[in-house]
């Protein structure tokens, strides 16, 4: 099987403080990994760090993306290449509209990628076809991006867009804040859809609840910057139970 | 103390006015509602008023499609040529004719004004009249170095209704001329005016100045679009002086490298039971220099007025500046005001979340940039000019 992602003993800063320190991580084709951790230990620093944010500054390891460093990348050419972060918290942006977003974005890749631009009539059918899949409300497609949105609105609206843009690495920070079950039901349903031997999914998240719609191959913990412990899905079950006090105890022994 | 300089025998004027001109002074520094204006780059220049037509066609200009009737003023001329207005039009009458000013002179530009005038344009609009059709001005300059001054009125009868397309420019070659504008509108019981305005000069100097008198159940708004101008200055003042009036002034201003757009409105509510609106945001590319300074006073008698004034800025880059001024002035006691200012940057985690799927840097902020000024842009009805602007903004 081929490897989709492989971050190598990773270190990143933040504005002068150092976040990660030392994460391995290798992701193959066909695989679903989650990563848990409480609040803080560097989950959502690790998306940005991947989805390419500026400011994020490695200064030690590298990041391997099908096999090329992709450090140096911005975040667009990254979304080229097929990444995608659905974020934990989406951006509002007003006087933006959703589907117009949307389309430009589509024809940048395809720019980018030297493909033609994609008919308006290829593009509504794809909506339509994307949008049903998670339940997204028809005025939401035509309103500003996530203005005015409700939580659970701006989740579903992200795993449109991944729907949209079918990566083949896709980084879901912690999409299931903020859903009622329902919800979460619908978005799991979509994102295992989206699920083929070909991509490759990272879940980040700290309840084990959405893991029972979205079952991972591996489970991660972060913690600290590093990932401290990896398992499989049962290692989700155990760290419910047994929350998260345990790593501080195991760190300080 | 200073003043701008003259090729004296470029002009036609009497020496009566020469001596008027030759004792008014630039403003000062120190006066306020001129401090930030510097006029190096103004007094450099040896300015002529020695002007033919030069223009041959429309086309040669920058202009969006226009609908409706046009009247081209060429270096403060009216250009029959060009132009496209019949002389008996249905409840409008238009002249281009000597006229006093009847705009107080209280600046420099005033005077100047007064003196170099020779014919103003003349729109009336008959009692009653709804004008469906769009009037467009276009005054343009085609000479670099010229110094041109003109003069509007506008007259809008009771019950009358009228839109108004202004466009400031200059041809294409033209640089460092100066054009000094006065507008005088007078807008009647229960008349409509909507007057767009779209400024922009390229390499040369703009001074404008409105003055609008509203009478009751009246209404005007007008929407300014500023871009590109090594200088730019505006003075509105609207004067509300019968009941029931809606005033609503939107405009947006994005100064590039080494332009300068200074804004200057004031709105004086001296009768009750009237509506105000203004909301302007400054878009300051690398290098630009913005103004924002907006006043509205409630007088004494002036009760039950709903006031709101909003100004919002982006810098675009660290060296892009702009100086926001909101003010009230209250001396009613039951009134609904509200003022507001904000100055930032665009949103570090939008451009982020953005360029995440996909876009360009370049198209990102292109995106930002409509969402910061869609509300301002939408007042802009006509949606070709709403294009015509919006492209502007971006590449300039
Ligand atoms: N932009 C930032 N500037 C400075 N510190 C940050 C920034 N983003 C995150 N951090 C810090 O990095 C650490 C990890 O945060 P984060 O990655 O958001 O954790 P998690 O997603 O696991 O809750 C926290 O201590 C947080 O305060
Ligand atoms: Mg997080």
């Amino acid at each position: 099987m081929d490897t989709v992602l492989k971050i190598e003993n990773l270190h990143c800063q933040v504005q002068g403080q150092q976040i990660l320190k030392g994460l391995n991580l290798e992701i193959k084709r066909g695989e679903v990994h989650a990563i848990m951790g409480p609040n803080g230990s560097g989950k959502s620093t690790l998306s940005s760090v991947l989805a390419g944010k500026e400011d994020y500054e490695i200064t030690a390891g590298q990041i391997l993306y099908q096999n090329e460093d992709i450090g140096e990348l911005s975040p667009e050419e990254r979304s080229w290449k097929g990444m995608f972060l659905a974020f934990q918290y989406p951006v509002e942006i007003p006087g933006v509209s959703n589907i117009n977003f949307l389309r430009t974005a589509l024809n940048e890749r395809n720019k980018a990628l030297g493909r033609d631009q994609i008919s308006a009539k290829d593009f509504l059918r794809l909506v339509s076809e994307k949008s049903s899949l998670v339940g997204l409300d028809n005025k939401l497609k035509n309103r500003s991006v996530n203005e005015g949105f409700s939580g659970g609105e701006k989740k579903r609206n992200e795993i449109f867009q991944m729907a949209m843009l079918e990566p083949t690495l896709s980084i879901l920070d912690e999409t299931d804040s903020g859903l009622d079950i329902d919800a979460l039901k619908i978005v799991s349903n979509g994102v295992n859809t989206l699920k083929s031997e070909d991509n490759a999914t990272i879940v980040i998240t700290h309840y084990q609840r959405l893991l029972d719609y979205i079952v991972p191959d591996f489970v991660h913990v972060l913690y600290d910057g590093k990932i401290v412990k990896s398992g499989d899905k049962s290692l989700a079950l155990d760290l419910e139970e047994r929350g998260y006090d345990w790593l501080k105890l195991e760190k300080a022994l | 103390m200073s003043t701008l300089n003259f090729n004296k025998d470029s002009f036609s004027i009497d020496n009566l006015s020469w001596a008027s001109v030759d004792a008014a002074k630039l403003p000062k520094k120190s006066e306020e509602n001129w401090r930030y204006l510097k006029w190096g780059k103004l007094k450099k220049i040896n300015f002529h008023g020695d002007f033919k037509n030069y223009l041959s066609d429309l086309d040669d200009l920058d202009l969006p499609q226009l609908d409706g009737y046009t009247i081209v003023i060429e270096n403060g001329v009216f250009n029959d040529n060009l132009s496209h207005i019949p002389t008996h039009l249905d409840g409008l009458e238009f002249s281009f004719t000597k006229n006093n000013s009847l705009v107080k002179e209280d600046s420099y530009f005033d005077v100047l004004n007064t003196c170099f005038v020779n014919k103003s344009v003349n729109i009336r609009t008959v009692a009653n009249a709804i004008i469906k059709e769009p009037i467009n001005i276009v005054n343009v300059i085609t000479s670099s170095e010229g110094f041109v001054n003109t003069n509007t009125h506008l007259y809008l009868s009771t019950n009358s209704s009228l839109t108004l397309n202004e466009f400031y420019l200059a041809s294409d070659k033209t640089i460092n001329g100066l054009t000094n504008h006065q507008c005088s509108i007078s807008i009647e019981k229960e008349a409509k005016l909507v007057l767009n305005r779209y400024q922009y000069p390229n390499h040369n100097f703009q001074i404008c100045k409105d003055v609008i008198l509203q009478e009751e159940d009246s209404y005007y708004t007008s929407n300014n679009f500023s871009s590109s101008g090594i200088l730019v200055r505006n003075d509105v003042r609207v004067k509300v002086s019968g009941e029931n009036c809606h005033t609503e002034l939107n405009g947006i201003f994005t100064p590039s490298s080494n332009e300068f757009i200074d804004n200057h409105t004031l709105i004086d509510h001296a009768a009750p039971n009237c509506k105000s609106f203004e909301n302007y945001k400054g878009l300051i590319k690398s290098n630009g220099i913005g103004v924002f300074n907006g006043k509205v006073i409630v007088e004494k008698d002036a009760q039950r007025i709903e006031a709101f004034q909003q100004n919002n800025n982006i810098l675009i880059h660290d060296d892009s500046t702009v100086y926001s001024k909101p003010e009230l002035e209250i001396y009613a006691d039951d009134v609904k005001c509200s003022h507001g200012s904000t100055t930032g940057q665009f949103d570090d985690e939008a451009l982020f979340y953005l360029r995440s799927r996909g876009l360009s840097q370049d198209a990102a902020m292109e995106y930002l940039t409509l969402g910061f000024v869609h509300e301002i842009l939408d007042c802009f009805k006509n949606l070709n000019h709403r294009e015509f602007i919006l492209k502007k903004f971006l590449l300039n």
